[in-house]
């Protein structure tokens, strides 16, 4: 891969709090000097708690929520500075699928209108051409051609999901944002739209950021993954990296968190207990440490840079040389 | 290409009440509002037919009754005043300005209302800020002081009247506007429409308004209320429709003079005013709970 379709450098999107007239207020760092890229056809899973900045980040990447600093490529092309004309033919190229299918479909629409939105925003085809589109997509997606007659409200959560995910496809995009697709969804439909996701991805080449929390799904779908905490990124890796090797005691924590079916229980798991530093003040230094066991002095004095500690495998923690995470 | 011959629909498409049914079964459980449909339905019929029905002109004078007020008799149901004029017939032809002002102020009041209010929830920033501050104003300036200006500056016609009554009433309905522009601009539907490169216009019109359209509509209702009492307010101080041609504001002020003698004249008009607002402000209301049950 020459040149990664998506090219991510230092992106951050911060917000101000509490600004009045007269208060300067405080910034909350949502997304924090993050860089990542997606090749052509590549799954990046993006893993965190709530409030890490995992969707903030999806969005910026779209310019749904502009980012305050940094690079965004696609293609080559910047995207943090395309005009807005510009910026709305390139949005033809990446779309993105939504969490919550009962919030993200528009409840005066049919599918119909719904699905050829893009078509009319974007002048494509006459009437029966647009029916015809609105068919393919349907059927794309697992669902009846008669489906575009109907509103959103008679359908279920994962037949919504899949309208949504016929949406995002209807501008034929390179790139998708996929924000926890299938977290507000039941556990037997989960897996249907996961397999969705997954075939199309191989059946249209598709570079996808998996946005969730479900690591099980997370390693399925996924070529690599990165790690986020609190808008900065911890560790990054090929899927095998991460899941067998975790070298930064917060991934090592997702891990240990996750519910195992198994007979043999390990006896030293990583439990985070607390919660979230306050986003107005966080700590300094590596912003995991007031949750890290293996903190020390030092970890509060820099921002532990993300560097590499195995061909593609990047980690921020100044003590991953020399604590030990036992493969898990 | 993709083998989705396993991936069956979970579930056939469920076959659940539209929504606009299931707001009419809830409106008919509000008896007043019910009641308020009732009364109004009725009140726009005589009104409209009335005036064919009733022998007489609205400007048509009994000479041999011209001086002092008749009282209700078989000829003249409802009384005539002392200029001779048949007082139901007034009534009804005065209904017909009277809610025609109120309906057509009500939809300037909305259509000033949800322009303003869109373009400020909307787009925000600046535009908020100028917008609100000017609605702030307008809300801050007393009525009627303002219409006595108005009125000497311009000769009241039917038309002008109707733009003063919307141009002093949107406020309300601005405000409402803008709240739910602010609300539903976040909606994932609507980022969903940003993300496939959808523009301000097209977002404001065809993925929020429409979806604001409940609250609107109440706010129109609730606006056909104020805007005929203002109307009578202006006709009965002299402001609004000027004699002969009459409305309930302007009956009501000829027949106070008389109050005392001839009470069969005053009477009626204030009682159609005041059961119109009522009903329009019940039937505003049964909407209001219709769409948003937990209110």
């Amino acid at each position: 891969m020459s040149q990664p379709l998506v090219d991510v450098r230092d992106l951050s999107v911060h917000f101000p709090v509490g600004r009045t007239m007269f208060n300067q207020g405080v910034t909350v760092r949502a997304v924090d000097g993050v860089s990542l890229s997606i090749g052509k056809g590549e799954v990046l899973g993006l893993v965190g708690e709530s409030g890490s900045g995992k969707t903030t980040l999806g969005r910026s990447l779209l310019r749904l929520v502009e980012p305050t600093g940094g690079s965004v490529r696609l293609n080559g092309e910047e995207v943090t500075t395309m005009s807005p004309a510009r910026l709305r033919r390139a949005r033809s190229e990446m779309q993105i699928i939504f969490q919550d299918p009962f919030a993200s479909l528009n409840p005066r629409m049919s599918v119909g209108e719904i699905l050829s939105e893009a078509l009319h925003l974007h002048r494509i085809g006459t009437r029966a051409d647009r029916r015809d589109r609105v068919a393919t997509l349907l059927e794309k997606v697992g669902l009846p051609a008669s489906a575009a007659q109907r509103h959103p409200h008679e359908f279920s959560g994962g037949q919504r999901q899949r309208i949504g995910i016929a949406r995002a496809l209807s501008v034929n995009p390179a790139f998708i944002v996929a924000d926890e697709p299938v977290s507000a969804l039941d556990v037997s439909i989960q897996a249907q739209i996961v397999n969705l996701l997954h075939d199309l991805r191989e059946a249209l080449d598709l570079s996808i950021l998996f946005i969730g929390h479900d690591l099980s799904v997370i390693e399925y779908l996924c070529d690599r993954v990165m790690v986020m905490y609190m808008g900065r990124v911890m560790e990054t890796g090929t899927v095998a990296d991460i899941y067998q090797r975790p070298r930064h005691p917060y991934t090592r924590a997702l891990l240990d968190a996750a519910p195992q079916v198994t007979t043999r229980r390990r006896t030293d798991r990583i439990m985070l207990t607390g919660d979230l530093p306050s986003p107005v003040n966080p700590p300094s230094g590596c912003i995991f440490r007031t949750r890290c066991p293996f903190a020390t002095e030092a970890c509060a004095q820099a921002i532990p840079p993300l560097l590499a500690r195995a061909p593609g495998h990047e980690v921020a923690c100044i003590r991953a040389e020399e604590i030990d995470l036992a493969p898990a | 290409m993709v083998d989705l011959t396993t991936e069956t629909l979970e579930t056939p498409p469920q076959q659940s009440r539209r929504p606009l049914r299931q707001m009419a079964t809830r409106f008919a459980r509000h008896r007043l509002a019910l009641m308020g449909l009732v009364v109004l339905t009725l009140m726009t019929l005589i009104v409209i037919v009335g005036p064919w029905l009733s022998p007489y002109a609205y400007d048509q004078q009994d000479f041999a009754l011209i001086g002092m007020p008749g009282a209700p008799s078989a000829a003249h149901w409802l009384g005539t005043d002392e200029l001779g004029r048949d007082a139901m017939t007034r009534l009804i032809y005065g209904g017909r300005v009277s809610l025609g002002v109120g309906l057509l102020g009500a939809v300037i009041s909305t259509l000033v209302g949800t322009l303003i209010g869109s373009l400020a929830g909307f787009y925000r920033g600046v535009w908020d800020m100028l917008l609100m501050r000017f609605t702030d104003v307008m809300l801050s300036i007393p009525t009627l002081p303002l219409v006595l200006l108005l009125s000497t500056l311009f000769r009241p016609s039917p038309v002008l009247l109707v733009v003063i009554v919307g141009g002093l009433i949107w406020m309300g309905t601005a405000r409402l506007v803008r709240s739910q522009f602010l609300a539903l601009r976040e909606r994932e539907y609507v980022e969903a429409a940003r993300a496939l490169g959808a523009g301000g216009p097209r977002l404001i019109v065809r993925h929020i308004l429409p979806n604001a359209l409940g609250p609107i509509t109440v706010a129109a209702t609730l606006a056909v209320g104020s805007s005929i009492m203002l109307e009578s307010a202006l006709s009965f101080l002299g402001f609004g429709i000027l004699p002969p041609v009459p409305t309930w504001g302007n009956i009501l002020n000829s027949a106070s003079g008389w109050l005392a003698i001839a009470p069969w004249l005053a009477i009626p008009p204030g009682l159609c005013i005041f059961f119109t607002v009522l009903a329009v402000n019940f039937v505003g209301e049964g909407l209001r709970d219709a769409m948003e049950p937990r209110g």
